[in-house]
């Protein structure tokens, strides 16, 4: 199943709520990254864990590629006598990306998303949702889609334009960040953040010489929690020295900083 | 949204692209590549996957191949895609290789590769892989129902182990386990080369369709279908060929295994027309025993094939053979382009319809084969009546022996040695002319191979001197026979010797009887007259032809008889003492024609055809004095130009990429086929060296043997005349260094000696040599053999991509060889040779790393050169590149560099771009260069300053800037620079106040700078200079010789932009002269922007209207701030418009034009718009004015020393003011 929307319409969220509901025997089982998958693949966990399972992949783009999800990874699920369930969330300009990929690579791509049962998920509440929304939590304005407040998408997006002014080291940082995310990675070590990051920042920042403090301070800036839950940039739960950057602002840049 | 559409997203700078990609591993890298794949970006997406490749990660870079390939699969780039499928393939990765046998097998199979399809999906099967074997199982059971393929027949595949052993003599793979061939029976030895060779093969494929096994009697036709078999296979074998493997219900021969043949081709068409009469025969039996009758069909091809471990030929030669057999109709034998080329001087063919073959895009030539001449040789060509050239001496040589032999009635015997294609025959057939009415000749000639063919060139003579059919019965030519030796006394015994000879006798007699009744023969037909006997090919003759010949020599008596025999040196390998110790033997060697010989040739040969001196140049370089190369080539050049007759095509470009003619090829591959082993390692290895070769390059190219025997087998290939000494002076090395120099006989021999190594030895003796010399060289040489280290090593680097997966140690390598190559390049651009400098720094560029430092420089030397080439797009796009890579690296001074060569180029495109925005890109470039100390950089800038300065008029400035520019380039050892400024300060000072005198004096000093370093363009430049000072010193014939001097320099150095700016001399000189005709004529031959000396040529004579045409135009594309051009139009129109009576406008525009010069520093300018106006004044009545405005202009003509422009002034002023 695959639930397609554009950054924050609450695509996981609504993605996880439905597998509690719908299969709520199943254990869950997320990748961390495409050789994760490719493990898991290989190893025949499925079989092994004996118990019917949900593979999570949130951001699909993540798990297709090199070694990534294919037909024939699909297949063995398939046949592994084992119920095994893909549950897969994707922003749309990912997928409308990927669909269009011309040739061979192309064709292996479609393959994958042709398989997917694909659920469309619209970034602004239907007018009765956002009633119900407002009637279970009555203290919150929900001006846009649900997954957008959830993850206070419009106050990230606000932090990270006002950083280009207040805080250009931090701004610099979370670019560098978007640029690793777009190239096709996933997370960012701390190292390759604070090589990468100095371009942007040299652009922000053409006269002065940059310092050893400044990659901390941008750091420091983009990892902050803003709001309830979210950062620019959150710090890998297994590597504290790796860094993902909030979809939000990848999809943000990608539109040009039309929020 | 709603739709589920979303715009795609913008794609990441390329910058960021590269600077993720130098971060990351390989696995990322992959991904990275997959990411900007489905961006669209393609650059990015191969750049990634090389780097994995190059990587030679053994997980990652597999996939990265794959990925490779589809790329280059999707866009068209077959071979591409190929060769990356083929890196993952030879990955072994165990899920990855099998994938890449998929696609590799679909691709082939798109491509109508059939078997090369079939290989890649048999090599998927045999993988184990589940997945990998299921999909090829389907793809293959796909081609086999499309193409009818069956299951090789024949030997079960046999497992080559990877150092399995490729035999020597037939050139087939063998098991690693194996001590001698399982082919030929050959002794396998380590130092063979393990990779699969090339081999020119000509493949034969015929198939019987047998009619449906219905009858009662179905066994019987059975078994004769069978019994045809056999006797087909019989055929085939008889002629040389192999049987190699049976599909569909067809068989494939190829002949060329396990030895070539030079007549290979030949050969496969006389098998095939006796596999037809065979089966003619077969279907009269069938006919009579109301059989359904069996349709052959039959397809012949040759081309180069790459011969497997089952001694079976792969490649496109195979499937041309296949898709022609399966065009042909029953009875009918369709031959390809490449076969008809090699035989068709021996057969009658039809021309048929091109033949759409299944997988081709275009039609693919083909011929019926009708019959073939049983007598005739391999790679005779019909030769067109031309008269012999050179060869006096020769000449001269066999007919003082015949005269000789005729007046003292004795026996001799001449040889005539010589490579093939040297002339042998062309000279015996002239001699054959000039004594044929003094005596009886007889000639023959011994075949390559075949059944009884001992005494075959005897037989030929004595059927000719019988008079003998070939359709005559036993009886009748007895009969001739009996007339034929008269009723001398021995008649009894000669006879039936000689009907044994020729086969209407009965045998049992021995050899030594059959000489004897020769002799006898001989000596009766020369009681009569003189008698000539010419044998050729005797190389092929059997030891006893050769006993014969020696016994007739030794033993004929008293009597005139010339035996004449033509050999190659090959006689010589396996009788080495032939025609020795005797008194009355001479060899002749005959050489190839030297250049005014060949130069004679070759105008006899294209005396139907324009080929201009160029392209006969070509075709003589190629052909290197052998007159049958020659042909060839005029011949094929010949056929090249057929189609575009009425078009315009480059004749020399088209003769400079002929290919090797087929049948030489041929020749010479069967000849170096039939060397021994070590002589031919030998060979091969120095082809590797080059044309030229040395000793030590030799040896060290051959770790295996010992330096004195490499030293024996060099000795024998020259005897062999494959090699010669090299007597040049400019030797690699010293002689104790290099040991001696040797030069290949041919060029062609070299390259068929290269063709025949694999590639991946190709590489590894390329690599090997290139250290070697890097060694030999040590660190204080080593500049001198930049450019040959780095040719070699790129080479190297060539094969090792071609053969697939590259290691981190070739990406070092294809570095090594891109520094050497830059190194020797810059070299070349600082001596100003662009030609050269074109072809190292384009090579380096494809070999370096892209944005690497060495990388920025060589492309932007290169881009220099493109520019002063003339290839103005060209080198915009590469200082493009060059900016934006030295920007992304934060290179200042090379991304400065590049704008400026941008900047230089603009003069010539869009010169008033240039000058708006040049003012300030050259300052900055100042600034820069000044604060990074880039002397060479700031003379480039100065150089554009003092261009850009002389164009707005700023001759003072101009001159100060040339100046600098020339220290610079001096102090920086630039000469080829120094020498271009030093050209543009002539042009500063002859246009500025710089008095005539010390222009003169300039000019001279420039004249012997330029002559003592060796730059024709500025001794053109100063040659011109003097010319227009000579001219106007009133010297016309002086100034014309000066002017067709500098002219001849300027085509030589290939200077186009400047050559066409040449002309402005020629057209100062003849307007000076007062001859404005041939002003134009000459000035027409210029470049667009001189229209506006010209348009006053045209003035002169009067023409207005042609003459304002042309202002129109110079007006239209001159810069605001080109002040010259801004001038002169102003000038002329002026003229024109005084001459019509627009007399107001014209004094307006002269006016203008004076004043626009007056803010130039351009004196003779300042003094013609004077001249101009008097004439508009003069006109408009104002005399006096007018005599002013000449007054003005001779002062200035005086002050510059332009004596003769002030003496048309003069006159003016003395001319009547009516």
């Amino acid at each position: 199943v695959l639930i397609k929307g554009p950054a924050h319409a609450g695509k996981s969220r609504t993605a996880f709520e439905t597998a509690c509901v719908a299969l709520p025997d199943y254990r869950l089982v997320t990748p961390r990254d495409r050789s994760a998958l490719a493990r898991l693949a290989a190893a025949e966990v499925a079989t092994e864990l004996d118990d019917p399972i949900v593979i999570w992949l949130d951001d699909l783009d993540r798990y297709l590629g090199a070694e990534g999800l294919d037909l024939a990874m699909l297949s063995a699920w398939a046949r592994s006598g084992v119920s095994v369930k893909v549950l897969a969330t994707i922003r749309l300009r990912e997928h409308a990306r990927l669909r269009t990929t011309p040739g061979e690579i192309g064709r292996e791509i479609l393959a994958v998303l042709n398989c997917a049962e694909s659920i469309m998920l619209a970034a602004e509440l239907r007018s009765e949702e956002r009633s119900a929304a407002q009637e279970l939590y009555y203290e919150e304005h929900f001006a846009g889609g649900l997954g957008e407040h959830l993850a206070a998408a419009h106050e990230l997006v606000q932090k990270f334009d006002e950083g280009y002014d207040l805080c250009p080291e931090g701004y610099a940082v979370v670019q560098a960040a978007v640029d690793w995310r777009r190239a096709g990675l996933d997370r960012i070590s701390s190292a390759d953040l604070e090589h990468l990051y100095k371009d942007h920042l040299q652009q922000l920042r053409p006269l002065r010489p940059i310092t050893a403090g400044d990659f901390q301070r941008g750091l420091a800036w983009a990892t902050a929690i803003e709001g309830r839950t979210a950062a620019l940039l959150v710090r890998d739960n297994d590597d504290e020295q790796s860094f993902r950057v909030s979809d939000y602002i990848v999809d943000y840049v990608e539109r040009g900083g039309d929020a | 949204v709603t739709n589920g559409q979303a715009p795609a997203t913008a794609d990441l700078p390329n910058k960021t692209w590269e600077r993720i990609l130098g971060r990351v591993g390989p696995q990322d890298a992959l991904q990275v590549g997959h990411t900007a794949y489905t961006h669209g970006n393609r650059h990015i997406a191969v750049r990634a996957w090389s780097q994995v490749i190059l990587s030679g990660d053994a997980e990652t870079a597999p996939q990265a191949a794959i990925y490779l390939g589809h790329l280059l699969a999707r866009e068209g780039d077959t071979a591409g895609a190929r060769e990356a499928y083929s890196k993952a393939i030879t990955s072994g990765h165990p899920e990855l290789a099998p994938q890449a046998a998929n696609h590799l097998g679909m691709l082939l199979a798109e491509h109508g590769d059939v078997l090369g399809a079939r290989a890649a999906y048999d090599q998927a099967i045999t993988s184990g892989h589940l997945h990998a074997t299921a999909l090829a199982e389907r793809n293959l059971g796909i081609l086999i129902e499309q193409e009818g393929l069956a299951p090789a027949r024949g030997t079960p595949p046999k497992e080559v182990s990877p150092d399995g052993l490729v035999c020597d003599r037939c050139g087939v793979a063998n098991p690693g386990r194996a001590r001698s061939c399982s082919h030929c029976g050959n002794a396998l030895t380590e130092s063979t080369a393990v990779a699969l060779p090339q081999k020119p093969v000509t493949v034969l494929f015929y198939d019987v369709a047998t009619p449906p096994l219905t009858q009662p009697d179905q066994q019987e036709l059975h078994d004769a279908a069978n019994r045809w078999r056999n006797h087909a296979q019989q055929v085939i074998e008889r002629h040389g060929g192999t049987v190699a493997k049976y599909a569909g219900g067809g068989v494939m021969a190829v002949f060329g295994i396990p030895l070539l043949h030079e007549d290979d081709a030949l050969r496969a068409a006389r098998a095939a027309v006796e596999l037809l009469v065979a089966s003619a025969e077969l279907n009269h039996r069938a006919e009579q025993d109301a059989w359904p009758s069996f349709r052959i069909s039959i397809g012949i091809s040759s081309g180069s094939g790459m011969v497997d471990e089952q001694a079976l030929v792969l490649g496109e030669t195979v499937n041309v053979a296949v898709r022609l057999q399966q065009a042909a109709s029953a009875g009918e034998i369709l031959i390809s382009e490449g076969t008809y080329q090699l035989v068709h001087p021996a057969v009658t063919v039809e021309s048929v319809r091109p033949v759409l073959l299944r997988g081709k895009l275009t039609p693919v030539s083909a011929w019926r084969l009708l019959t073939v001449d049983p007598g005739a040789m391999a790679h005779r060509r019909r030769v067109p009546v031309i008269p012999m050239v050179g060869r006096e001496r020769e000449f001269a040589f066999l007919n003082w022996t015949f005269q000789r032999v005729a007046a003292e009635r004795t026996c001799h015997l001449v040889t005539v040695f010589g490579p093939g294609g040297v002339g042998k025959s062309r000279l015996i057939e002239e001699f054959r002319d000039q004594v044929k009415d003094q005596a009886t000749v007889l000639a023959g000639h011994c075949l390559p191979y075949g059944e009884s063919i001992t005494f075959w060139p005897m037989v030929q003579l004595v059927r000719r001197a019988a008079n003998a059919e070939a359709t005559d019965p036993p009886k009748t030519v007895r009969a001739k026979l009996e007339v034929l030796v008269g009723d001398e006394q021995d008649h009894a015994r000669i006879v039936p010797y000689l009907a044994q000879m020729l086969g209407v006798g009965p045998g049992g007699g021995p050899p030594s009887e059959i000489f004897w009744a020769l002799r006898r023969l001989l000596e009766i037909l020369a009681g009569e007259r003189p008698l000539v006997v010419i044998i050729d090919d005797l190389h092929w003759a059997e030891q006893t032809l050769l006993d014969a010949i020696e016994y007739l020599a030794d033993e004929a008596r008293d009597v005139p008889i010339l035996l004449v025999c033509m050999a190659r040196e090959e006689l010589l390998e396996h009788r080495r003492t032939w025609a020795g110790g005797k008194l009355n033997a001479h060899s002749i060697s005959l050489p190839p024609l030297n250049d005014a010989e060949q130069d004679e040739l070759i105008s006899f040969l294209v005396r139907y055809r324009q080929l201009d001196q160029q392209a006969r140049g070509v075709i003589a370089r190629l052909a290197q004095g052998f007159p049958l190369y020659a042909l060839e080539y005029v011949a094929l050049l010949e056929d090249k130009l057929r189609p575009t007759a009425g078009q315009r095509v480059d004749v020399t470009d088209l003769a400079e990429n002929l290919p090797a003619p087929a049948t030489i090829t041929a020749l010479l591959a069967a000849r170096l086929d039939h060397l021994p082993a070590e002589e031919r390692r030998v060979i091969e290895r120095a082809a590797v060296v080059g044309e030229q070769f040395m000793t030590a390059g030799v040896v060290a190219l051959s770790p295996e043997a010992e330096p004195p025997a490499i030293e024996t087998i060099l000795e024998t290939l020259l005897r062999q005349e494959l090699i010669r000494p090299d007597r040049s002076p400019m030797s690699l090395l010293p002689v104790t260094e290099g040991g001696d120099s040797y030069r290949f006989r041919h060029v062609l021999i070299q390259e068929t000696a290269y063709n025949r190594i694999a590639k991946e030895v190709r590489a590894e003796l390329h690599e090997r040599y290139a250290t070697w010399l890097e060694q030999t060289a040590g660190p204080d040489r080593l500049s001198q053999f930049d450019e040959l280290i780095g040719s070699h090593l790129g080479e190297a680097y060539r094969f090792r991509v071609e053969l697939g997966f590259l290691t981190g140690g070739d990406r070092l390598l294809a570095q090594r060889a891109g520094e050497r190559l830059a190194a020797a390049g810059h070299r070349a651009a600082a001596r100003g040779n662009i030609e050269l400098t074109q072809r190292l720094l384009s090579r380096a560029v494809e070999l370096l790393p892209e944005g690497n430092p060495v990388w920025l420089e060589a492309s932007l030397d290169r881009a220099d050169a493109l520019r002063e080439a003339g290839q103005l797009e060209q080198a915009t796009q590469v200082y493009r590149k060059v900016v934006e890579q030295a920007t992304a690296a934060d290179d200042q001074g090379v991304a400065m560099h590049a704008r400026l060569g941008r900047l230089d180029v603009l003069a010539f495109s869009q010169p008033e771009r240039m000058l708006l925005d040049g003012d300030r890109l050259v300052s900055q470039a100042i600034v820069l260069f000044v604060e990074r100390g880039d002397d060479l950089g700031l003379a480039k800038a100065q150089r554009l300053k003092a261009y850009m300065d002389l164009a707005m008029g700023r001759a003072v400035a101009a001159e100060r800037a040339a100046r600098e520019a020339i220290e610079l380039a001096r102090s920086q050892g630039y000469e080829h620079l120094e020498a271009k400024v030093r050209r543009l300060l002539g042009i500063v000072l002859f246009w500025g106040p710089t008095p005539l005198d010390e222009v003169v004096a300039y000019a001279s000093e420039a004249l012997d700078w330029a002559r003592v370093r060796g730059f024709p363009g500025l001794e053109a430049g100063a040659l011109g200079l003097l010319a227009r000072a000579a001219a106007m010193q009133g010297d016309f014939e002086h100034a014309r010789q000066l002017n067709d001097h500098s002219h001849t320099l300027s085509s030589m150095v290939g200077e186009r932009l400047t050559a066409a700016a040449d002309s402005v001399s020629d057209g100062f000189v003849e307007l000076l002269a007062d001859d404005p005709a041939t002003a134009e004529a000459r000035l027409r031959v210029g470049y667009e922007a001189l229209k506006g000396m010209v348009a006053r040529a045209l003035l002169l004579q009067g023409r207005d209207d042609e003459a304002e045409q042309l202002t129109r135009v110079c007006r239209a594309i001159t810069a605001e701030t080109q002040v010259d051009a801004q001038i002169r139009w102003r000038q002329l129109q002026a003229v024109i418009l005084a001459r019509r009576g627009d007399l107001e406008r014209a004094e307006q525009l002269a006016l203008e034009a004076v004043r626009r010069a007056d803010d130039s520093e351009q004196p003779d300018t300042r003094a013609e718009t004077r001249m101009d106006l008097a004439e508009v004044l003069r006109k408009a009545g104002h005399t006096e004015e007018a005599a002013k405005q000449v007054r003005g202009a001779l002062k200035l003509y005086e002050a510059k020393g332009n004596q003769v422009a002030a003496r048309k002034a003069r006159n003016r002023l003395a001319m009547p003011t009516s």
